[in-house]
């Protein structure tokens, strides 16, 4: 998979959570989830479960925690589909 | 160090699917899910260790300058009122009135002022209010911004008033302040 590919899949995952539409738009690699995509900390852990049903992997407390701009969580699904 | 954090439960019973498969396992500890799967009213007993974790990670945040993390299990409750981070213990206390939730976090026990409001962004004006008396200045000399860690800090003047204890939350209709007095 390529990155636009991930990165087109992140943004449909993301999409439902997000309060900032706008930013939504001009999204990139440096977007932070919660600063400019105003998504809801509880609703973080929905993008996290959203993203292992989409990719099938498991994604552990420590990946998790570093699950907070584009460009993380494309680090994280990358490392977990290689550990596949 | 102090943190607080209000949860609207009428947005939040909107927003987030509590019993969604995976989302208590990684939000929560063991022991943490047992109590709330026990509880009389599980939904509400979220909500409550939610708001008691997140008030004690701006705390810990703030203590430690520390870069934003999503970690919401590695702050344990312990009771109603102890939740514990590393080795450290935090002090919370919880109050639940009809339609929120809303939880203050101390390190250090001490006096502090905390307001509920029932307007989203009533609560940073009323800081700067707070603040502009505070230091005999006008309200508009008082800017609310985030450091390169996303933690609030206040500018007085354009100049950072360091070593300022406070926190800030909203979440729907509710946002609240807290400060040492």
């Amino acid at each position: 998979m390529t990155k636009e590919e991930l990165l087109s899949k992140l943004k449909i995952i993301i999409t439902p959570y997000v309060q900032n539409q706008e930013e939504l738009d001009t999204l990139t690699e440096e977007t932070d989830f919660i600063k400019d995509l105003e998504i809801n900390s509880a609703n973080l852990v929905d993008v996290v479960l959203d993203v292992e049903d989409e990719f099938d992997i498991e994604i552990d407390n420590d990946a998790m925690e570093k699950m907070l701009t584009v460009k993380a969580s494309i680090e994280v699904i990358e490392s977990k589909l290689a550990e596949k | 160090m102090i943190g607080n954090d209000i949860v609207d439960l009428k947005l939040a019973s909107r927003q987030s699917d509590w019993q969604r498969k995976g989302w208590l396992q990684k939000l929560f500890t063991n022991a943490e899910q047992r109590l709330i799967l026990a509880s009389e009213n599980p939904q509400l007993q979220v909500w409550k260790f939610w708001s008691m974790k997140e008030a004690t990670y701006k705390a810990h945040q703030r203590q430690f300058s520390l870069s934003p993390k999503y970690n919401p299990r590695d702050f344990s409750c312990h009771s109603d009122t102890v939740v514990r981070v590393d080795q450290y213990e935090y002090t919370t206390t919880t109050k639940y009135v009809e339609h929120y939730v809303y939880s203050t976090s101390m390190f250090n026990s001490g006096s502090y002022i905390s307001e509920v409001y029932d307007k989203e962004q009533h609560a940073r004006l009323e800081l700067k209010k707070n603040l502009s008396l505070r230091y005999g200045v006008k309200l508009a000399q008082i800017e609310l911004i985030k450091d390169e860690n996303q933690i609030p800090v206040v500018l007085c003047n354009k100049i950072i008033l360091k070593d300022l204890n406070f926190s800030l939350t909203h979440h729907g209709n509710f946002s609240a302040f807290v400060i040492d007095l």
